[in-house]
């Protein structure tokens, strides 16, 4: 039976938590209540408080910006890219734990090559292969370059999960009659259900949030996606931080929807590459 | 690969492959390729040059300062996101009320974009109006100018990094430290150790393995990240922050020189991939 | 299937069916990607950099209309002021050009000409008229008229009236006035002034008209870098040990302002004084009313208050040199002829018309804020013609109109003067040497 905590340790122990809690929190809190807070309190006041409160700066973001033409194009990519990740990911990961084959080790090995690879050095010449292909600023470019992430990290993690399921289920299957790829179809993709939704989310946040192969494929406004379309706001002018918390703040929810119901599979999908690997 | 498998194994594996092939392999061989000719643009046609990118770019002293930058950057966001990791992952292995809830606001950081983050902080820092910056002078220590000198810059965009990617290495932790058997923990504190003790003889050594890839992970992200320090100061001011993964950006999409763009990123790989392979000598993964 | 070349006979199937479908994906992609551009009417792409919300609007319902009209589709981009040049670089070298823009200070239009990137438009200047445009704004090189300039945007000082008052203080008439007002304005939570010192544009435009009321220029008659010479060093380390002094009743964060954050400090009542254009005035209406009586205004004086100076700044149309020339030129005709008040009206005390015949125009008259500031307009107005005062800009330095003086601007040469002055703690007398040899290094690369 563990020893009693001491009650020093207890208050010791809860004051660190909440410390680490405010730590974590508060930036977002204080982007929140920044974006609620009218123009003269917001350059005027630092009170912790929420309030003086008023919804102006998320009107004038989204009524004077293509902020809405923004989410539009992040949650298509975003869907789009994960649509794709998932269905490539799925079959090469079932196919390269189930068989015995060649190559088998070498595509494990490449995939944590690729992830060696600074995003950058692929940037440049599929931004040259884009010219080619007149996809440069299109959103289908956007998807294939982030599908470059989302891929490798799709197969690492997913090649663990099918390692971890044992064989018997789909022999059971198959021995019933079923052929191999039915198998595939009806007992082991439905198991892989936990799987496949942390692959899921981790191709949504990657695509949902990058911003670095937005910067680079992308340049007009009206096929901008969210994080490319925010940074621009802070440089072109009239545009106060208000309207930039509130457009941050929109940015997360999503996120923050995800974290309260979907958090297990976060931490599922971290500590995968990290302990399995 | 037995033959009756074949009509499943090939068409599962050709849109992975196929992408792999055409989006990733092809362009890193053809990144490689550029950093050995000249091209002023993406539609004019490119000139060979040989190694004469290479040259250039290693008389240039912006090269050299940005692969100070890129270590100084890495080694120490590494450093700090490990040790502050481990320290919050003990904390919250401890038993408390609200254990699940706190350690899911924990990870708060890590999926905020990171844009968000960046502009989120910038806001905080400001000069004249952050409430960290007011915080700061309230408590006695003057106006703090985060982002407006050489070391401080760098200072802030360690700062704002750690903040962001901790929470991964708390929950890796934080999920090893579940496996350490109870028993073990328990006889140890019978046996009178301390806290300190219990923590090097027995958690860090439990740990290494996790230690060791959290590291070479959160290394080679580090080394390459370039979005958190392009949004906050775009590597100024007067080059502090500027490390490779924006020399390359700058070469290659401001100054069009795409064929040193594309050197700078080969050389940032190679100088990752001989590193990531020493570190895999001294500390091998097992399995 | 037969073995090929020794190889196992598994790995040569795979291969080559691999190889099949590689093929017939690639083929796939090349012949799909047409689909990904499917319109076949003229696309038009415009970049601006006029950030303010209302006149974008004013922009999109134009192109609107123009879309009925021709069935011309026209996009528009809007990016911060100076990053008009990049980015159109960005789209030529992409191989997906813009066709028509806006960009401020000739310098970087000037640059563009020289790179043979944009037309000259001297049929439309001359439709027009030439003699309806205001002095100093057209700067035609090599004979042709290479934009059509829309605003003047002269920059001086704007002070709070209320604190100056409070304060016993007096419009300053040389630097060691200019310094006592700052320094007297620097308490209670609230700094004297605030000046830019990123690497942006806003810096040649606003930070250096104290050194222009000093007689200071780069070059003389024959392209011969005087920043440094021996009669001009000593004035240009005179106003870098000014501002130097400046910098002490400045807010922090004076390396990431931009352009309009400038206008901000003063409307979030941050700072008592700031350079701007008619832009603060339109700020403060909409964003800070209570302040629009508070606000007086001066103009940047000389070390010992013989003279006074004014920047000089500018904006203007200009067309690319692509496929869709001659569309985009009927585009910009009829924006600046039928639409053209339509788009002043958005800021009209920031907008300051260059053509004469606008100040008669009774639309323009008519417009409320254009009479609520008539002396400000008026003010303004008269800079055109007064000679007593220094109007200058970085970009039209030098004895004729040449792209190199613009290339100095885009290379942030003063921006890094001030940065080493500032930042790095270094030597005035230094900072001007590295500026001065970058100058050279531009001149010389023509």
């Amino acid at each position: 039976m563990p020893k009693k905590d001491t009650p020093v340790k207890k208050v010791v122990i809860y004051s660190l938590v909440i410390f680490i809690a405010i730590y974590s929190f508060f930036p977002i809190y204080w982007m929140f209540i920044s974006s609620c807070r009218s123009y003269r309190a917001l350059f005027s006041s630092t009170s912790l408080i929420p309030g003086p409160f008023s919804l102006k700066s998320y009107e004038n973001l989204l009524g004077m910006t293509k902020y809405l033409i923004n989410f539009k194009n992040s949650l298509w990519v975003a869907f789009v890219t994960t649509g794709i990740t998932l269905i490539c990911s799925i079959l090469m990961s079932y196919v390269v734990t189930r068989y015995r084959m060649r190559g088998k080790q070498f595509i494990l090995h490449s995939m944590l090559f690729i992830y060696m690879f600074p995003p950058l050095l692929l940037a440049v010449p599929l931004y040259f292969i884009f010219t080619k292909l007149r996809l440069t600023d299109t959103l289908w470019g956007l998807i294939i370059s982030h599908t470059t992430i989302t891929l490798p990290l799709g197969v690492w993690l997913l090649w663990g999960f099918f390692k971890a399921m044992p064989f018997e289920l789909e022999e059971a299957a198959m021995v019933d009659g079923a052929s191999r790829i039915k198998a595939f179809f009806w007992v082991v993709l439905p198991l892989s259900l936990p799987g496949i939704l942390t692959v899921s989310i981790f191709s949504f946040l990657l695509s949902w949030t990058d911003y670095t192969f937005g910067l680079i494929i992308l340049s007009s406004d009206i096929q901008k996606t969210l994080p490319i379309g925010l940074a621009t706001m802070l440089g072109a002018g009239d545009l106060n931080w208000g309207e930039i918390m509130a457009g941050a703040f929109l940015i997360s929810v999503p996120l923050l929807i995800m974290l309260v119901f979907l958090s297990k599979y976060f931490v599922k999908g971290l500590t995968a590459g990290a302990i399995k690997g | 690969m037995k033959r009756k498998d074949r009509h499943i194994i090939i068409p599962f594996l050709t849109p992975g492959v196929l992408i792999t092939f055409f989006f990733i392999v092809v362009p890193f061989f053809m990144a490689i390729r550029l950093g050995f000719y000249h091209m002023e643009s993406y539609i004019s046609p490119p000139k060979f040059v040989g190694f004469a990118n290479y040259i250039q770019i290693f008389h240039e002293s912006s090269f050299w300062n940005a692969l100070k930058n890129g270590f100084v950057y890495g080694f120490i966001s590494i450093a700090l996101q490990v040790s502050i990791g481990i320290g919050i992952a003990l904390i919250l292995n401890e038993t408390f009320k609200g254990k699940s809830f706190i350690r899911g606001l924990t990870l708060l950081p890590y999926i905020l974009p990171t844009v968000v983050v960046a502009l989120t902080w910038q806001w905080m820092l400001d000069g004249s109006i952050g409430v960290i910056t007011h915080a700061v002078n309230k408590l006695g220590l003057g106006k703090v100018n985060w982002l407006e000198t050489p070391t401080l810059a760098m200072f802030t965009v360690i700062m704002v990094s750690v903040w962001t990617w901790t929470p991964f290495v708390t929950t890796c932790f934080l999920a090893a430290l579940q496996t350490i058997p109870l028993d073990l923990m328990d006889a140890a504190k019978v046996d009178g150790t301390t806290s300190w003790q219990r923590f090097f003889y027995i958690t860090l050594p439990i740990l290494k393995p996790i230690l060791v890839i959290i590291i070479l992970l959160r290394g080679i992200w580090m080394f390459n990240k370039f979005d958190i320090i392009w949004i906050m100061t775009k590597g100024g001011p007067l080059g502090a922050t500027e490390h490779l993964p924006i020399l390359t950006y700058q070469k290659a999409f401001q100054t069009y020189d795409i064929g040193g763009g594309t050197a700078v990123a080969t050389i940032s790989f190679v100088i990752l991939f001989i590193i990531v392979f020493i570190y895999l000598k001294i500390f091998p993964i097992e399995g | 299937m037969k073995k090929k070349d020794g190889r196992n006979k598994h790995k040569g199937v795979t291969r080559r069916k691999f190889l099949k479908m590689a093929g017939a994906a690639g083929a796939t992609l090349m012949v799909s990607a047409p689909f990904v551009h499917t319109s076949e009417k003229i696309t038009l792409r415009v970049i601006s950099q006029e950030p303010d919300p209302g006149t974008i609007k004013v922009l999109e319902s134009n192109f609107a209309e123009w879309e009925n009209k021709t069935g011309v589709k026209v996009l528009l981009d809007t990016v911060p002021g100076g990053e008009v040049f990049p980015k159109l670089t960005a789209s030529m070298k992409a191989g997906n050009p813009y066709h028509l823009g806006n960009e401020l200070f000739i310098g970087n239009i000037n640059i563009m000409a020289a790179n043979g990137w944009i037309v000259p438009i001297t049929d439309i200047i001359k439709k027009i008229g030439v003699d309806d445009f205001g002095p100093d704004i057209l700067f035609p090189m090599k004979g042709e008229y290479w934009w059509y300039p829309y605003d003047y945007n002269f920059a001086y000082w704007f002070y709070r009236t209320d604190i100056f008052k409070k304060k016993g203080l007096k419009e300053p008439k040389t630097w060691e006035d200019f310094l006592n007002c700052a320094k007297a304005c620097t308490a209670d939570n609230m700094f004297g002034l605030g000046l830019g010192i990123g690497n942006g544009q806003w810096v040649d435009w606003l930070n250096v008209g104290f050194m222009w009321a000093d007689g200071v220029k780069l070059f003389d008659n024959k392209w011969n870098v005087i920043f440094d010479s021996p009669q001009m060093k000593p004035k240009v380390v005179k106003f870098l040990n000014f501002f130097k002094e400046l910098y002490k009743y400045m807010p922090p964060g004076m390396t990431q302002l931009v352009w309009a954050d400038h206008v901000k400090l003063v409307v979030s009542e941050r700072v008592a004084m700031n350079p701007y254009s008619g832009r603060m005035i339109e700020h403060i209406e909409t964003y800070a009313p209570h302040l629009a009586d508070k606000v007086g205004a001066f103009l940047y004086p000389s070390s010992d208050g013989s003279r006074f100076a004014v920047g000089h700044g500018y904006d203007g149309w200009f067309v690319v040199k692509t496929n869709y020339t001659e569309e985009a030129k009927k585009l910009l005709h009829w924006l600046v002829t039928d639409k053209l008040i339509d788009f002043y009206a958005t800021l009209p005390i920031h907008y300051q018309p260059t053509r004469m015949s606008i100040y008669n125009d009774p639309r323009w008259k008519a417009l409320p804020r254009v009479k609520k500031y008539a002396n400000v307009v008026e003010t303004t107005k008269n800079f055109l013609t007064r000679k007593d005062i220094v109007i200058d800009c970085v970009d039209i330095q030098g004895p004729e109109i040449d792209p190199r003086p613009g290339k100095i601007t885009r290379k942030f040469i003063l921006p890094t003067m001030f940065q080493n002055l500032l930042l790095k703690n270094m030597a005035p007398e230094e900072c001007v040497k590295i500026a001065a040899d970058q100058i050279r290094e531009v001149i010389k690369e023509g």
